[in-house]
């Protein structure tokens, strides 16, 4: 893996966010928050309702999406006692995963401080049906919570359906690595400022999205 | 018509301290509405006293005690010896739950530490004095649900988030009610008391129409959790609120030492022995529905509990034998007769001799006196 390569993906993802090339992470932005509500880490509702998720914003709602370096809070809860007020975006297909929002920051629903942030054990590696051509990502799990795995994961498929690199309803192979160390162009890639889990300071890929 | 089957769950005091007014706030309220209820509805009374041996609170306190105190002579320790131990426990440094597992697994067996043994012994005399309508609170129905059975259960109904598979809490999902999640068995899979709590109170839930809980304020929020999973089964359910007594003008848990002077053994060497045990377990029950009230506003003070005791001495020498009256009337459209209103009606200046007459019979008939249907 080059540092040029890992530079580059993480200034293309700043460029996409900011509209400029050079431009740092600006922690200041507005930003939104999507929250998603889960039973339990379910790989494959979360690849399916992540697209579908993606898919489903509007122009505007993509675009604010993709200046605001959108946050996504996943949560312990239950979809099906979602009061009717907060009716999800969508449910993810088995009913243990549902996505609302966005929603300004500061302006979550009241429901938000009566669920509790994820916590426990990385799920399984998956195979993720659907439809086409196959598509691999691979997540670098070396010191990963539960719950930056799944923002790590959400983001990587979300970004990549709203940058037309993805189609919504691909099949995914979810794989687990320690460290990601490809020199392959990705479709997509999740290449955040180092460090990473280790002291180097160089850009660190947390997924890797690439046609199988 | 047919009786109402009512549940009645108080929340159980643990056998690790003395017996304070705040508890007995609780107890004997649900005492005097288990007697007038029994009337006229088929009552189950679920209290276990031991039912929260593997929480921390007790499985902690058992640990300590060996470990500090393994030469320990607990028959031959009094309430207030084992109150100062607790308050020692307390003051220590908590131990890790991997350190409680094995006596955690020891109380599952049904193992109780001596300490707690010799406790309630003392507190069955105690019940006895108060005229506690079954003092050593025998259990009926069915064992309580092993906690996985519970979990699988409550998640089924969508009534818990269930992260035992993946390394995660188990939550009491309430949120359609407005309530937050509540966690009650740890990542490490220690369970705590609601857990054991629901684990007695589901599998008798088939048989009954309406589930009474009682608690102090401090529990509400938790209370208000289990009423709404209760509820999810299909059977009615009321929580009664009984406030903590303040003691020297401040509200605190028996962890703190406070209730010198105030155990049921001290405040009956003063009063049971001057005005006779039923005016003393009367007039413990007058002085905290109806002197102190549903708020937690004035301290429990020995004069004033004299004056109770005194007033209640008086109305059993007045009581005269009159027809036995249904109490029914008094539950209105409840299944259940609250207890203030029972003391707001024997209190009461226009109250019906009749009904006077069988209030003080049913309330302050002998302990284990159950046959008290009336002809309603």
């Amino acid at each position: 893996m080059t540092r040029a390569l890992l530079t580059g993906l993480l200034a293309e993802r700043a460029e996409w966010v900011t509209g400029r090339p050079d431009a740092e992470p600006d922690r200041d932005a507005v930003e939104s928050t999507v929250l998603v509500l889960l039973r339990s880490p379910d790989v494959a509702g979360l690849v399916r309702g992540a697209c579908a998720f993606a898919a489903s914003l509007d122009e505007q709602e993509a675009g604010a999406w993709r200046r605001s370096w959108t946050r996504t809070r996943f949560l312990f809860g239950d979809p099906a006692n979602l009061p009717e007020r907060n009716r999800p975006r969508f449910v993810a297909p088995g009913g243990s995963t549902a996505w609302l929002g966005p929603y300004p920051s500061g302006r979550l629903p009241g429901l938000s401080r009566l669920l509790k942030p994820v916590t426990g054990d990385l799920p399984a590696e998956r195979d993720v049906p659907g439809t086409g051509a196959p598509y691999l990502l691979r997540v670098a799990v070396a010191g990963l919570t539960l719950a930056d795995y799944l923002v790590h994961v959400h983001h990587t498929l979300a970004e990549a359906v709203l940058l037309g690199r993805l189609p919504p309803y691909a099949r995914v192979r979810v794989r687990h690595e320690p460290t990601i160390a490809s020199v392959r162009q990705p479709v997509h890639a999740r290449v955040l400022p180092g460090p990473g889990p280790g002291a180097d300071a160089d850009p660190y890929p947390y997924t890797w999205l690439t046609a199988a | 018509m047919s009786r109402p089957r009512v549940l009645l769950a108080p929340v159980t005091v643990s056998p690790t301290k003395p017996l304070t007014p705040s508890h007995l706030k609780v107890l004997l309220p649900m005492d005097m509405l288990h007697r007038a209820t029994a009337t006229f509805a088929e009552v189950t009374h679920v209290y276990t006293p031991l039912a929260h041996a593997g929480s921390r609170q007790v499985a902690g306190f058992w640990e300590y005690l060996d470990r500090v105190h393994p030469g320990l002579d607990a028959p031959a320790c009094s309430e207030e010896r084992i109150g100062e131990l607790y308050t020692e426990f307390q003051r220590g440094e908590p131990v890790s739950n991997a350190a409680l597992a094995p006596v955690v697994a020891r109380a599952a067996e049904g193992w109780a530490h001596p300490v707690s043994v010799r406790l309630l012994d003392l507190w069955a005399r105690h019940y006895r004095t108060l005229g506690m309508r079954d003092p050593s609170f025998g259990r009926t129905g069915p064992a309580p649900m092993a906690v996985d059975d519970l979990v699988d259960e409550l998640a089924v109904r969508h009534l818990a988030i269930d992260g035992r598979s993946f390394g995660a809490p188990v939550y009491l999902d309430a949120t359609s009610a407005g309530l937050p999640l509540r966690m009650v068995v740890g990542a490490d899979g220690h369970a705590n008391y609601l857990v054991t709590t629901l684990c007695e109170l589901v599998p008798l839930l088939a048989g009954h129409d309406h589930v009474v809980l009682a608690h102090d304020p401090e529990l509400r929020a938790d209370y208000r959790t289990v009423a709404h999973v209760l509820g999810a089964f299909g059977v009615g359910v009321s929580r009664l609120e009984f406030a903590r007594v303040p003691l020297n003008g401040s509200v605190r848990s028996a962890r703190h030492g406070d209730w010198r002077g105030y155990t049921v053994g001290a405040l009956a060497h003063g009063f049971a022995d001057e005005y006779g045990e039923a005016a003393f377990a009367l007039g413990y029950r007058l002085y905290l529905l109806a002197g102190l009230g549903r708020t937690a506003g004035a301290s429990f003070t020995h004069d004033r509990f004299r004056r109770w005791v005194r007033r209640a001495a008086g109305l059993l020498d007045q009581a005269r034998p009159g027809e036995r009256v249904s109490l029914a009337p008094l539950a209105g459209r409840s299944s259940y007769v609250d207890p203030f209103r029972l003391a707001a009606t024997v209190l009461g200046r226009d109250t019906d001799p009749d009904l006077l007459a069988t209030l003080l019979d049913v309330l302050a008939g002998p302990t284990g006196r159950v046959s008290l249907d009336t002809a309603a």
